[in-house]
């Protein structure tokens, strides 16, 4: 290096664009360079019942604790405060816990990693049920920088009092999973303060998710799984009128009906993202959104995976009409649709999540992929993640389901998509050959990962995908009897 | 508008205001100053890499101000680096490191994120010793201490 004396300084610009591997890599290269790197590779750290028995590590997190800014703690261990009372700059803590964890030691170590953290905590989110007693809540209100809480509350309803809701009074975003609430919010409480709430409420008969949102007159991002029957109008009525800078919205819900649909896509504002499931599917007619051309400029993510009532025009519709889209999951999308549908103008798409239907049409005696597919297709350079699964029960034989990832059949018109990173194909009649994956290997530079069944005999499944694998390339089986079980039961 | 950056050897530079503020060093300077035909001395830079710098701006001067995200991890933006920037940084080693050091100093982040991501892709997949190569870089630790750092760091490999 000729300018070693301003090589820190290039070192630390050059930090935060290096992978996990290069950054292991780069602190065996000099003290310098190890002096600059190490704390890096210490910003996150996940810990879980097997470290604790590792000394090395023990006396790894002694020396490096003060690096670390993200905690993730698996397991909870009476060792625990041995590996964590270092860590006095924690930005973020996460609690992964099982169930079986005991309460009382949870609490204790918590409370103590609380105190040692107190002046930098920002983001506490745990997944485990521990109750929220007095106890925790004063240490929290005593943590200044806390803006973010993920409360995960599991067997008995959940009571909260009044320095609970202190708390939240405090927060930016707050994610909320419990069974069943028993929610006291004051009659004048609001949460101006919160911008992105996020709760599960499986049980709850009330819409009690929409009546803490409607209380949050800056909220910009909901995400609510409510399967009250009325969550869509509690939100249509109480939610969209106060919440004027809304711009995400997920709903997962239990089931729909057309007027509710109707009057709720009617006062739905333009969104950058929105997203809706639900649990019972239910075929429909085909309903046309009512956007304007305001609603199909805003929006970026459109997630209708699970949605019964969003057919193939409506999705066509959205392809052919959202310029803007980064990422967009549906259930369905028929080939037929495609062909004598308007080109889809979703240019800067990365991320396709789609089932489609109706995909061949025969001809001479065999099949071939209809081509408006690989047209429309062919419009998204910018594909990074492709995502197409397909076994929908109630198809018949006649529609084919099978999107041909073989050359002479279709692949080689996905050479354009060079920046493909994740492929996966869910259905089950691939017959790729070693070819077919070698074509992949050149045509996609960036490619990572590859999940599905390659070829329906077991043994060359095996074969391709472990090809894959010497190439540096992730690959998994696509489980199919999981996707059809998840989609019989909803969720 | 013409502004005029005077490099480390005294070179003067004119260029236009709207290229000139790709750096927020300099888009501030102005803004404080006010519009003046004093040159601006930019004292950390020489002419060699200015020039570079400058064609940088030049190229990129339409590009739409970038929207700083609140949870910006350089390595989960898209890998890919436009066609016209990789060949702009096919320059020597050296080169490549003032123009970091200069976009730093002038506050250009696209073109220090290039800059850096170039870096980082001549790092990728390289061993220490293979690093060390590359970069000229001599090896100051024992053996003892590079075993011991290997071994301590082994478990930080599935993370």
């Amino acid at each position: 290096m000729n300018d070693a004396v301003r090589l820190p300084e290039i070192l630390i610009a050059i930090g935060p664009h290096l992978s996990r591997r290069s950054l292991l890599a780069s602190v065996s290269v000099s003290k310098t360079w190890k002096h600059i790197f190490e704390p890096l590779l210490w910003t996150l750290v996940e810990l879980d019942e097997h470290d604790y028995a590792n000394e090395s590590i023990r006396r790894a997190m002694a020396r490096n604790g003060k690096f670390v800014k993200n905690l993730n703690l698996k397991d909870i261990h009476k060792k625990t405060m041995d590996f964590v009372q270092h860590c006095t700059r924690l930005h973020t803590l996460r609690l992964n816990l099982p169930d079986t964890t005991g309460k009382e030691l949870v609490i204790s170590t918590l409370a103590k990693i609380l105190q040692h953290n107190q002046e930098t905590l920002c983001v506490l989110d745990s997944k485990y049920d521990f109750g929220w007693g007095p106890g925790i809540c004063q240490t929290l209100l005593a943590c200044p920088r806390l803006e973010a809480l993920g409360i995960y509350e599991s067997l008995t309803h959940m009571e909260v009092d009044h320095d609970f809701w202190k708390i939240v009074a405090r927060l930016k975003r707050l994610s909320i999973v419990t069974l069943a609430l028993h929610f006291l919010v004051g009659e004048q409480d609001t949460f101006p303060n919160l911008t992105h709430l996020h709760m599960i409420t499986p049980h709850c008969w009330e819409p009690v998710s929409a009546a803490l949102a409607s209380r949050c007159p800056n909220l910009i991002e909901l995400s609510v799984a409510d399967y009250s029957n009325s969550i869509l109008s509690a939100i249509e009525r109480t939610v969209l009128p106060k919440c004027r800078n809304l711009s995400t919205l997920v709903v997962n819900c239990s089931e729909t009906t057309s007027q509710s649909r109707a009057s709720f896509f009617k006062k739905l504002p333009p969104m950058k993202h929105f997203g809706m499931s639900e649990r019972f599917f239910k075929p429909t007619r085909n309903e046309k959104l009512p956007f304007s051309q305001e609603h199909f400029h805003a929006l970026v993510h459109i997630d209708l995976k699970w949605c019964g009532w969003a057919r193939s025009t409506t999705v066509q519709e959205l392809l052919s009409s959202c310029p803007n889209l980064q990422s967009f999951k549906a259930e369905r999308l028929s080939g037929r649709d495609i062909e004598y549908g308007d080109p889809w103008v979703c240019l800067r798409l990365e991320e396709l999540w789609v089932a489609f239907i109706d995909v061949e049409v025969p001809s001479l005696g065999s099949w071939t992929p209809r081509p408006g597919i690989y047209r429309q297709l062919q419009r998204l350079e910018r594909l990074q993640i492709f995502d197409q699964y397909m076994h929908l029960p109630e198809m018949s034989k006649e529609h084919s389901d099978r999107l041909d990832f073989r050359l002479g059949f279709g692949l080689e018109h996905m050479a354009i998509h060079r920046r493909l990173r994740k492929l996966r194909t869910g259905t089950s009649r691939q017959e790729l050959s070693v070819k077919d994956i070698k074509w992949m290997i050149q045509a996609w530079p960036e490619l990572e990962e590859v999940e599905g069944i390659l070829h329906f005999k077991e043994a060359e499944n095996t074969k391709l995908g472990r090809f894959l694998e010497r190439n540096g390339i992730r690959y998994r089986t696509t489980d199919l009897v999981r996707y059809d079980e998840v989609y019989q039961a909803g969720f | 508008m013409t502004i005029t950056l005077t490099s480390l050897d005294n070179v003067e530079f004119k260029v236009d205001k709207d290229v000139a503020e790709r750096s927020i060093l300099i888009k501030n300077m102005i803004d404080d100053i006010g519009e003046t035909d004093a040159p601006i001395p930019l004292p950390n830079v020489s002419s060699a890499v200015l020039t570079k710098v400058i064609e940088y701006c030049e190229h990129h001067r339409h590009d739409p101000p970038q929207v700083q995200d609140e949870s910006d991890d350089p390595r989960k933006r898209s890998n890919d680096i436009e066609e016209w920037d990789m060949k702009f940084m096919q320059v020597d080693q050296e080169m490549l490191f003032e123009i970091i050091l200069a976009a730093n100093y002038l506050d250009i982040k696209p073109l220090l994120d290039v800059g850096c991501k170039t870096v980082a892709n001549i790092i990728k997949g390289k061993t220490p010793e293979e690093i060390r190569k590359v970069f000229n870089i001599v090896n100051d630790f024992t053996p003892e201490e590079e075993a011991q750092i290997k071994k301590e760091n082994e478990w930080a490999e599935d993370r």
